[in-house]
């Protein structure tokens, strides 16, 4: 989130699309119910209304995987009918950048498109740079290839009639949306956008992030209170393990992951620290050599040093994608030999779970880590296989749950809050870092005794108090492990004329040094830690004080990423002289007598119009037209992978730039047509259910409240297939069938495209073969299929049939 | 006198608050299957002794809008409560701090109070050897400790509120006020059955919620008053009455003798 | 009408077989709950046990007091004869309610809490108090026939003297826990008082064989509970049909209960000569029978006027289970029996009273039942119909009456065989 949850009280307009932040983020609507109360208006835009509908002012139908045509729709409405906010496009985004002459657009392919290897050549995107190597400007945004032009022309095919027929949204709802979201255009007016899953498990689920990102830039909505572009995010510290690099491609601080093409730390350097030549960008990620130094200081101490590029070839380089999909694949071709899981029941919520399952069949061991026997933890004795086929050796775990244990949570507002261990963890179990501090030591003694290259293994720096052996009843230190995260001097140093003791915390990362004199396991965290004691740990404050803004920020509640800054982009609250747009709600400003600003913590000291707003962007301006995006600068509608409909704004039927499983790894991935599958299916989660249900499923009091897998469909959908509510159906893909109770309900109607009416029905994915209540997995229905950027499985839409199951009623 | 207000405009239908009832008063699950209602995820179907508290789910087409509310079945704490009229021997009690109490110590188990209540609310454990009469309490335990119902406690929207009843009616006056057309106007709670210490404002019309709509504005208890009122007098009234008739028709039959043989049998000895 | 249905009492083996079987299922409900063995629910918490057992019950042992107080109060001495009998049922009938009670409260172990719990707004406060106080007057009333019947002369003599004081002190007792005021219970007290006082003055009249303050109290008690059955009712007027829930419930439960006492003592007296022997007077039925048209007459507009003075007519022509319900008790319970008992022929022979006064009595527990279940609606869904379990354990505690009823018959000096009053 840029925001953060209480901050929602302060929109006009709030656009829940993408989420159903009632059912999965229920905290949320405490903030958004107090906004309505001063006045806001919420609009729900989902193809199902939900319990986020129930309450929204507004509610809009669409059928899944038409969330571009739909806010690209919006995005128009907004061009045309100039409700833009000038002063902020043109001075905080790149709409007056002229782009490449190479740039092209045709038929839904972007230039630079190379069919063979479905990839682009980004540099047909590039900015148009003057001799200095500045990008070249127009301020009046008229130059036909400056971005706001070329974004104009390319959302113009967005008409409000074209954005109706592919989505199916009812014409007057949905330009009673684009008249309310548009109005925050004004600069005393806020949007917000909240989104999840809704957008982004699809094929182009980045560029749906893209079209909300470029609607809140035009409307100046993003660094105000009220604003923003929030993910709500997903399992509880989700945000904090993505900081901690839960994902292949980074490593923690979301500094990249090395490929093989990265032989030395300065070759990696090279390709991944950004440079400008302009003086007014401060280019925050120009300071990449300090953060991945005090990583890998971190990780191996005294074992790296300037000598051997401080052990950067102790860290593996990839090559390849090693996304859930691509692994899963690998171990089904029998690439993987064993699998560690923590915390996760890919059984249940891997997409293609049929196939996913005969893929963990293939492991020779793996080694489940978690709260309950999950489904992946017994897939040797699930329903219909005999345990002696399985092969697969299978080691169960036992994890403390959280609240067994010590440790910080990160949530979507960036905040690391401290907690406690409230009881003792129940039997033999232990906390996921007592599990991870043995085997690394158990790890690092076979490794002791010799191996291929042992040391990446051996020299870790690793001390977290539990002594050499593993010893059951040490836990280790906790607080050890935060303070490394925060990082400290290896040695003494002095710094903007201070000096630093050797073991001293550092205080923030602008301290953070290229040279090893610093170590620290993730940047961002810089400043959590900030001294020696239980008392410097930020994370741990809960004060009530609230900054002078008086908007709610409570800096001194937690800590929060970066340097306790709660509002990202704030810079860009203000106008260029440092007033805020929206004095009523002001997030900072500059106090001229003081020469300070004031508020919160804002992006970067300079004063006002000395530096571009966007810190983090090498340009220092809000990118309406991203070159760096795999499948395009500007944002396009593709069908799904599996569609009953053909693309209405081009030839290209889905995303070029996706990697087609099915092409290339055919078994097990099958994909459904029209003809056998015309129903448009999805899946998604209901507020009394966690995932894939360990930790509801087992709990009497949920399971109560739903025992059962549910199909919902509309009424009309139901009687043509003579269905009614309660009776058991099937549901089937081309990949798998699966059964539940038909809920049907006038929450779900059908959609109307050209004409064609294209029906859709939803399912939970919460349920699987172990619990108190059990069902069928709607995995087994789901494609092989990722995002062309993040590799996200197309969980949100696919093509499906369903009819009453045999012996039909309930 | 304490109550609870519950605001089904801002419930979102996330049933916090009925699981924090359960976890609450320690109340075990119940057995269920798909859901009890056709309007989706109501469950259980309806209040038990294991569950106090029950979100319903309600698709109405109302003013021209389709609507998805969300209502909700617990104890209304009635003023005058007809459970507590009812209850030969005190064992359901109203509290003057509001909540309606009960006492399994003095019960019979006669279950009149379940006849007796208007909203169907006070459940019976049907099997148990040693039964009790079980319903939401208003988390009267927590209340004496100077906290808020768990219910009230746990609503993200604030969609239930706990205070003095005469705060929340002004405060629920005051949201209709602040936003005429986003409620039916009327206090549910206020007045029926002489007053409930739980009340609701709600955007559509509450039969839509599946409330009772017909009930009196007089206590229940008025139902009865009378009758038990004049007990006393029927009893005296009774007494002379008889003594009376039977002298009279004592005497005429001992006249009527009398005359006829001049013998004084009667029924005297 | 064939003998064998008739020999109730002599099917001995059945009664005791029935008898021992709900036993068992009254020990299996102590044990698994009230759940296992019937299907009342939160919904109808209510069902055949209380209106069969309690409701109906109560009002067919109405025979008791109306007998005594006519007998002893109204001067209807030539009922004499029939007055044990009457008194015995109805001793029977509350002791067996109370039985049933303790099977149909969930608590019984607590029945006694009414005792100090003064609850006095509470219909069923007053009911407990009023079947708790007249079963001890019924047991009063009933010992003579065991001093007799065992020559306690003594103890008989003891009976004589205190029973006018408990009445007073229970009468007393009784209005102060139903007022919660001295004042009204002082009045009770001395109005009792001044009658006691004139009846030993011998201004008001005496009676040798009973006390008359025992017998004022049986109708006193009866006449307020009967009507506080009907009382009951009152709390319900959102879940009781239209058709039966009105202001004079209480009214038309003492009315209904005192126009079947005459039914019952005719039916009592024609199924024990038959099955035990013992010789119907055959004369005091018929004059029994003759005011049956006057009370059903009575009723009958009572209901009437009811109906159409609050406007519930419409619900009677609906065609609703309640309207039927409504049409079938008023047919065979008032209108039938009402033409019937007004044909001389009829009534003149056995079969035919016989057959009338149970078509009145059927017509009373049809009522009842109709206030207690029929009537009762909740929720659309929801509805009840007794569990098997459920109508043999009614089965077999009538069948344990009807045992104790022959014991008591055969052992103790109940029936007076057809002679006239005996002069004390
Ligand atoms: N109670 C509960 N809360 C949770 C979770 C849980 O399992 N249970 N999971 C947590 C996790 S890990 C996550 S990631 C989040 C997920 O939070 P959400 O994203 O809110 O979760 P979903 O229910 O999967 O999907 C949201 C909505 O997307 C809609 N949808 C379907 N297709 C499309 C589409 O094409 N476009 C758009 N815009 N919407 C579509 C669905 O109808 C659904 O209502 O929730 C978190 N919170
Ligand atoms: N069809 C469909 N599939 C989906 C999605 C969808 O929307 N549709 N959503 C996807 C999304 S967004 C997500 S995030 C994934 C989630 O998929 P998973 O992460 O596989 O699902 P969870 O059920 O959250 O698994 C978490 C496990 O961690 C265990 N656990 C809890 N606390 C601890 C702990 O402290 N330590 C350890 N070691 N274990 C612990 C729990 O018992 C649980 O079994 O599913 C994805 N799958
Ligand atoms: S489930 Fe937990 S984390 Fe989610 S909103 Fe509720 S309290 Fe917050
Ligand atoms: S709602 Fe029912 S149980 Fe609750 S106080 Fe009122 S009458 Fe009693
Ligand atoms: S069941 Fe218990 S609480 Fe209810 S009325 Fe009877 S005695 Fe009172
Ligand atoms: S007040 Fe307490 S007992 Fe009543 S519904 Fe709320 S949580 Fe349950
Ligand atoms: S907790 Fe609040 S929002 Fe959730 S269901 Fe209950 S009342 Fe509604
Ligand atoms: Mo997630």
């Amino acid at each position: 989130m840029t925001n953060h949850w209480s901050d929602m009280v302060h929109a006009d307009v709030i656009m829940i699309m993408g989420s159903n932040a009632a059912e999965n983020h229920p905290i949320a609507t405490k903030w958004i119910t107090r906004a309505k109360e001063k006045g806001a208006i919420v609009v729900s835009a989902d193809p199902r209304y939900t319990r986020t509908s129930s309450f929204a002012d507004v509610y809009c139908k669409f059928r899944s995987g038409t969330d571009i045509a739909f806010v690209g729709g919006m995005i128009n409405y907004a061009l045309q009918n100039d409700f833009v906010q000038k002063d902020y496009v043109l001075n905080y985004t790149n709409a007056s950048f002229i782009i490449s002459e190479k740039y092209g657009f045709d038929d839904g392919l972007f230039t630079g498109y190379n069919p063979a290897s479905r990839s682009y050549d980004k540099s047909h995107w590039a900015y148009e740079l003057d001799g200095k190597g500045m990008p070249v400007r127009d301020m009046t945004l008229q130059h036909p290839r400056c971005a706001f032009q070329l974004l104009k022309k390319h959302f113009q095919r967005y008409d409000v009639d074209t954005v109706c027929n592919i989505t199916g949204a009812p014409r007057d709802v949905y330009l009673q949306v684009c008249r309310h979201y548009t109005s925050t255009w004004a600069p005393d007016r806020v949007g917000t956008w909240l989104y999840a899953m809704g957008a982004t498990q699809h094929t182009h689920g980045t560029q749906n992030i893209r079209t909300y990102a470029i609607l809140q830039l035009l409307l100046g909505n993003v660094g105000l209170a009220g604003g923003g572009v929030n993910a709500l995010r997903g399992e509880s510290n989700v945000q904090g393990s993505t900081d901690m690099a839960l994902l292949f491609h980074i490593l923690p601080g979301y500094l990249a992951s090395p490929t093989a093409a990265d032989q030395s730390l300065a070759a990696y350097l090279a390709s991944n620290t950004p440079r400008t030549n302009d003086p007014k960008s401060a280019n925050w990620w120009g300071n990449y050599p300090k953060y991945i130094v005090s990583l890998l200081k971190a990780w191996y101490g005294g074992h790296a040093a300037r000598e051997n590029d401080f052990a950067f070839s102790y860290i593996p380089k990839r090559s390849g994608d090693y996304s859930w999909i691509s692994l899963f694949e690998a171990m089904y071709a029998g690439q993987i030999k064993g699998l560690m899981l923590f915390g996760q029941n890919p059984a249940v919520g891997g997409p293609n779970t049929n196939k996913e399952i005969k893929a963990l069949e293939k492991l020779d061991w793996m080694v489940a880590v978690d709260l309950w026997e999950t489904e992946t933890a017994s897939i040797w004795k699930r329903p219909g296989v005999k345990p002696a086929d399985i092969k697969t050796e299978i080691f169960l775990l036992p994890s403390a749950s959280s609240v067994e244990k010590e440790g910080s949570i990160t949530n979507s507002a960036r905040w690391a809050q401290w907690r406690y261990a409230a009881v003792h963890p129940v039997g033999n179990s232990r906390s996921d870092l007592w599990i991870l501090d043995a085997l690394c030591k158990a790890v690092k003694k076979e490794y002791a005794a010799g191996g291929v290259f042992p040391e990446p293994i051996t020299r870790l720096a690793w001390d977290y108090g539990t002594g050499e052996e593993v010893d059951v009843r040490k836990e280790p230190d906790v607080h050890r492990v935060a303070k490394e995260i925060n990082g400290y001097f290896t040695q003494e140093k002095t710094v903007g004329g201070r000096q630093y003791k050797k073991g001293e915390q550092v205080p923030g990362f602008a301290l953070l040094q290229d040279d090893g004199s610093t170590c620290s396991g993730n940047w961002l965290y810089c400043n959590s830690y900030a001294g020696p004691e239980k008392k410097d740990n930020k994370m741990a404050r809960r004060s009530k004080r609230d900054a002078m803004n008086g908007i709610g920020l409570y800096p001194d509640w937690a800590w929060c990423w970066p340097v306790n800054r709660r509002i990202l982009y704030n810079r860009a609250s203000v106008d260029p002289t440092g007033k805020p747009w929206n004095p009523k709600r002001w997030v900072i400003r500059w106090n001229a007598g003081k020469k300070q600003w004031e508020g919160d913590v804002p992006d970067g000291p300079w004063p006002p119009g000395e530096k571009h707003p966007f810190i983090m962007k090498p340009d220092g301006h809000a990118w309406l037209f991203a070159g760096n995006l795999n499948d395009g600068p500007l944002p396009e509608h593709y069908e799904p992978l599996e569609s009953p409909l053909p693309n209405m704004m081009s030839r290209q039927q889905v995303n070029p730039a996706i990697k087609l499983w099915h092409k290339d790894a055919p078994e097990m991935n099958a994909v459904g047509t029209a003809d056998r599958f015309p129903i448009v299916g999805t899946t998604y989660r209901v507020s009394e259910h966690w995932q894939a249900g360990a930790m509801t499923r087992n709990l009497p009091w949920l399971a109560e409240l739903v025992p059962d897998v549910f199909v919902e469909m509309g009424v009309d959908l139901a009687r043509q297939k003579g269905v009614q509510n309660g009776d058991r159906v099937t549901l089937e893909t081309a990949r798998g069938k699966m059964s539940g109770y038909a809920l049907v309900t006038r929450r779900f109607e059908p959609f109307r495209h050209n004409g064609k009416i294209v029906h859709e029905v939803g399912v939970i994915w919460h349920f699987g073969y172990q619990g108190i209540v059990k069902g069928d997995s709607a995995n087994v229905l789901t494609p092989h299929v990722g995002d062309a950027n993040t590799m996200i499985p197309e969980y949100k839409a696919f093509l499906c049939n369903v009819y009453k199951a045999k012996g039909g009623a309930s | 006198m304490k109550a609870l207000l519950i605001d089904v405009t801002r419930c979102v239908g996330c049933r916090g608050c009925q699981v924090a009832c359960k976890e609450w008063n320690e109340l075990p699950a119940e057995k269920t299957r798909f859901f009890a209602s056709p309007k989706g995820y109501q469950n259980p179907r309806d209040l038990s002794s294991k569950t106090w508290r029950v979100v319903t789910y309600n698709e109405a087409q109302t003013n021209g809008r389709f609507e998805w509310v969300f209502g909700h079945l617990q104890c209304f704490h009635c003023i005058e409560p007809s459970c507590a009229t009812a209850c030969p021997v005190s064992a359901l009690q109203k509290t003057k701090e509001g909540p309606v109490v009960y006492d399994p110590d003095r019960c019979l188990g006669c279950r009149y109070c379940q006849l007796a209540c208007p909203f169907l609310v006070p459940r019976f454990e049907w099997d148990k050897a040693i039964p009790k009469i079980t319903k939401c309490t208003m988390c009267a335990d927590r209340v004496a400790a100077g906290e808020e119902p768990a219910c009230a406690k746990v609503c993200p929207t604030d969609a239930i509120v706990f205070g003095e009843r005469e705060d929340l009616i002004a405060e629920a006056e005051n949201r209709i006020h602040r936003n005429p057309r986003g409620y039916v106007h009327h206090i549910y709670g206020k007045d029926e059955v002489g007053g409930t210490c739980v009340l609701h404002l709600s955007n559509v019309p509450f039969e839509v919620l599946g409330y009772r709509t017909d009930l009196p504005k007089i206590s229940l208890r008025e139902y009865t008053k009378t009758a038990m009122q004049v007990v006393p007098h029927v009893k005296i009234g009774l007494a002379v009455a008889l003594g009376a008739v039977s002298w009279v028709i004592q005497r005429r039959i001992r006249n009527g003798r009398d005359e006829k043989n001049g013998s004084s049998s009667g029924g005297e000895s | 009408m064939k003998a064998k249905s008739l020999n109730l009492l002599s099917g001995q083996s059945v009664i005791w077989f029935l008898a021992v079987l709900g036993l068992v299922l009254i020990v299996y409900r102590f044990v698994m709950g009230l759940g296992a063995v019937t299907n009342l629910s939160d919904g109808y918490p209510w069902g055949i046990w209380i209106g069969l057992d309690i409701l109906a019950g109560i009002a067919l042992a109405a025979g008791g007091f109306v007998m005594a107080g006519t007998v002893y109060l109204l001067g209807g001495q030539r009922f004499h004869v029939m007055a044990r009998t009457a008194v015995l049922t109805a001793f029977l009938g509350y002791l067996l309610f109370i039985f049933g009670l303790i099977v149909d409260l969930g608590r019984p172990w607590n029945i006694w809490k009414p005792v100090f719990n003064w609850q006095h707004e509470s219909p069923m406060f007053e009911v407990s108090w009023c079947v708790m106080l007249y079963t001890f007057v019924l047991f009063l009333e009933m010992l003579p026939s065991v001093f007799e019947r065992y020559r306690l002369e003594k103890l008989h003599s003891l009976w004589r003297m205190m029973v006018p004081w408990l009445i007073v002190f229970i009468l007393g007792l009784f209005t102060l826990a139903m007022t919660h005021s001295p004042q009204w219970a002082l009045a009770m007290v001395a109005v009792l008082l001044v009658w006691e006082g004139l009846i030993r003055l011998r201004i008001m009249p005496r009676h040798a064989e009973v006390s008359i303050l025992l017998i004022a109290a049986g109708v006193i008690l009866s006449t307020l509970h009967q009507s506080s059955l009907g009382s009951l009712f009152l709390i319900v007027p959102h879940k009781l049909h239209a058709l039966w829930h009105t202001p004079i419930l209480p009214l038309l439960f003492f009315f209904s209960a005192v126009m079947v006492a005459p039914a019952m003592v005719i039916f009592e007296s024609l199924v024990t000569e038959r099955t035990l022997g013992y010789k119907a007077h055959l004369d005091l039925l018929h004059a029994a029978a003759r005011v049956m048209p006057y009370l059903l007459g009575v009723y009958l507009f009572l209901k009437l006027a009811d109906l159409v003075g609050r406007g519930a007519v419409p619900h009677a022509l609906a065609l609703t289970p309640q309207a039927v319900s409504w049409w079938m008790e008023m047919g065979i319970g008032a209108v039938i029996p009402l033409v019937l008992f007004m044909t001389p022929e009829l009534i003149r022979n056995r079969a035919g009273l016989f057959g009338t006064s149970v078509l009145v009595i059927a017509g009373v527990v049809w009522n009842r039942l109709n206030v207690a279940v029929v009537g009762v609606i909740v929720r659309p869904w929801e509805t009840y119909y007794p569990y098997w379990a459920e109508v043999f354990i009614t089965v077999g505690i009538i069948s344990v009456g009807l045992l104790a009823f022959r014991w008591a018959m055969r052992n103790l000096p109940i029936h007076v065989e057809g002679e006239s009053p005996h002069p004390a």
